[in-house]
């Protein structure tokens, strides 16, 4: 005779108490189970749409990167190439190079078989004060466009300021009162205004435009330029910076270039911003996860312990019936001489099994649970996906523990009865 | 001093109760329970029989006086000292017969294997069963057992373990006058051959089978 062997045979004398106690802990296992099932199909879903999203995002940013490459193609970009051994953060800062580059440059560029620039500018520009004005300007000498030697003739894009004319930007001619034809002194020598520029709101309303071979005089560098700009110019590819540098490089070898504001860079901002809203769209999603999960989690946080506890007192009564049941039971045991440990441990066997009993009907309802409400519960995801078998065999491995706790009491109180008490009552 | 397998001396016990405040249920008792006796104590209800019969079987420790089982005072040891020393001198026998429901014949009587040193009382156990003409019900549970078949389980459950003791709190009082008869019987056997028998009984026919009679009164024994 074992223990084990005794408390299986009072199992099945009083099946109905075992069934009651097995469906307690089953109650609180599936509870436990499904509120994190219920957890767990919400992050997944969720999971899910951010992962659409992302790829979604990723999609829309390789067909723009495409949309962006065939615009390109026929699209012309502006360049500006500055004289060798020129300090770059010099240019941003002011605008223009300090150093030089020998006029001839631009004819050099302009017979050599480069395909990719269209339109030649060379320019000469300095900040020089208007003495007879008392204020800053920025003095520009533009020759036009140099004609490719090996094409034909393209319509100018920029017209030549001729000698003995110049174009004024619009805080110059507003503030000085000038208007086409007006003549005005600069740097000892009488101009004509040719034309008044709108505002632009850039320094270009400071700006006195002249023709270059005169404002090489006036700037005493005859012959010499500080820039070229190279309108509309074409690659094959992507990485079109790269591709000018390398045909530049063998031509007028030294010369720093970069790109000027374009239609291009503009596209690749709007590609930018794109992105950064479908991330900020991912954040805001993730967010709102995290929020409903904290949400969900906070009420599993009360449920799980309530249901525990109620299951617990649960186990605890139908104990305490089932030990009352058998009182007499008891008292023989300990009148033959039966310790208590082993009545003890009669009961705490019984609650043993109930608990795994009732931890696998609780692992094997929540499956079921799942596998029917799934649809409208758990985003119809598996049992698969919601209980793992880890988690099942936590639950299993727990609920006998689990019911040996709350069986506890009654069980020790049934160990330590007095037999004659019980025998007396005979 | 004295060779009785249970020798009593003095013994008083007193329950309280809070409605009835003290209530004196054995008092200064003197009583021997020697090899081979078989003793059947009588008395009128409430006189303190069962009272007396547990304090004899280590079950309920007396206010004053002294027990001595086979020389020892059972109250002197520990719990589990004394579980233990009960189970391999005493066995008890009820009026209602404490079999345990859910436990067949053989199962029943072979509980004291749960309490006992380990020995194998198997063979034992079988001889006991077929003398007490319960062969054919050893599958049996006790639900499905005739009452006088129950006694003798559970007869049969108290000298399996071996022990040389049965203390036996109206063993007949369940049965008809055939089965009490056979019970009765049994005990007898069980004292000539080498046991002690110390039986609460108001039955009758006891006379015929016990050796020695004890009469009891307000928790006095006033007749031996
Ligand atoms: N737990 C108790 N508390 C108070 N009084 C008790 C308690 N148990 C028994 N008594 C009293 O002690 C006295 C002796 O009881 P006991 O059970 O020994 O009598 P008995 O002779 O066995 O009676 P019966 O023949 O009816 O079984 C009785 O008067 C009873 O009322
Ligand atoms: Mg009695």
């Amino acid at each position: 005779m074992k223990i084990t062997g005794i408390a299986l045979k009072e199992i099945a004398h009083r099946k109905v108490n075992f069934l009651l106690s097995c469906l307690s802990v089953a109650v609180a296992a599936s509870v436990f189970i499904l509120a994190n099932g219920l957890l767990e199909s919400t992050s997944l879903q969720t999971e899910e749409i951010i992962a659409q999203k992302e790829i979604e995002t990723r999609n829309h940013m390789a067909s723009l990167e495409d949309d962006m490459r065939k615009h390109m193609k026929g699209l012309g970009f502006n360049i500006y190439i500055f004289p060798e051994g020129q300090d770059m953060s010099e240019v941003y800062d002011k605008g223009f190079a300090s150093k030089t580059m020998p006029e001839e440059y631009v004819t050099k560029l302009a017979n050599s078989s480069i395909v990719m620039i269209n339109h030649l500018l060379p320019t000469l520009t300095q900040k020089v004060t208007w003495p007879e004005q008392q204020r800053t300007v920025i003095l520009i000498g533009i020759r036009g466009e140099v004609p490719m030697a090996h094409r034909n003739p393209m319509k100018p894009l920029v017209d030549p300021v001729e000698q003995g004319f110049i174009a004024l930007g619009y805080e110059l001619h507003n503030a000085l009162k000038l208007k086409v034809g007006d003549k005005i002194m600069l740097l000892e020598k009488e101009f004509t205004v040719k034309m008044c520029h709108d505002e632009r709101g850039s320094k270009d309303d400071i700006t006195i435009w002249m023709n270059l071979t005169e404002c090489q005089e006036l700037l005493d560098k005859k012959g010499r330029i500080n820039a070229i700009l190279a309108l509309e110019c074409n690659c094959a590819t992507i990485d079109r910076l790269a591709e000018i540098r390398k045909e530049l490089s063998a031509i007028l070898p030294g010369t720093k270039i970069i790109e000027k504001g374009s239609q291009a860079l503009a596209r690749a901002e709007a590609r930018m911003s794109a992105k950064q809203t479908a991330a900020k769209q991912i954040a805001i999603l993730k967010s709102q996860r995290d929020a409903l999960r904290a949400k969900r989690e906070s009420l599993a946080a009360m449920l799980v312990p309530f249901i525990g506890i109620m299951s617990l007192a649960g186990i605890c009564l139908l104990t305490f019936i089932n030990t009352k049941d058998r009182i007499s039971e008891v008292g023989l045991f300990l009148a033959i001489g039966i310790k208590s440990g082993a009545i003890l441990a009669l009961f705490l066997v019984r609650s043993f099994i109930v608990g795994l009993g009732g931890g696998i009907l609780g692992v094997l309802s929540s499956a079921f649970i799942i596998r029917v409400a799934g649809g409208t519960y758990f985003n119809n995801y598996t049992v698969q996906q919601l209980m793992s078998v880890e988690l099942s065999l936590v639950i299993i491995i727990a609920m006998p523990v689990f019911a040996c706790l709350a069986s506890w009491i009654p069980s020790f109180w049934a160990s330590r009865q007095d037999p004659a008490e019980i025998l007396r009552n005979d | 001093m004295t060779d009785a397998l249970i020798h009593i001396k003095g013994l008083t016990k007193s329950y309280s109760s809070k409605a009835v405040g003290k209530v004196l249920a054995v008092q200064n008792v003197d009583l021997e329970l020697n090899k081979g006796d078989f003793i059947a104590l009588k008395g009128p209800s409430g006189c303190g029989k069962t009272t007396l019969l547990l304090a004899a079987g280590a079950l309920l420790s007396p206010d004053a006086g002294e027990v001595l089982i086979k020389g020892r005072n059972p109250y002197k040891l520990s719990q589990p000292e004394r579980s233990a020393f009960r189970a391999e001198n005493l066995g008890f026998v009820f009026q209602s017969f404490h079999l345990v429901p859910y436990l067949t014949v053989m199962e029943n009587v072979m509980l004291c294997e749960l309490a006992g040193s380990g020995k194998d009382i198997k063979t034992c156990v079988t001889e006991l069963l077929e003398k007490f003409g319960l062969t054919k019900r050893l599958k049996h549970l006790p639900s499905e057992l005739s009452v006088g078949e129950q006694q003798r389980v559970a007869l049969a459950r108290a000298i399996c373990s071996g022990a040389s003791i049965i203390l036996a709190d109206e063993p007949t009082g369940n049965l008809d006058t055939e089965n009490g008869k056979r019970v009765l019987e049994y005990l007898a056997d069980f004292a000539k051959n080498g046991g002690a028998v110390l039986m609460v009984t108001h039955d009758h026919n006891a006379g015929d089978y016990a050796f020695r009679h004890v009469d009891m009164v307000d928790g006095k024994i006033i007749q031996q």
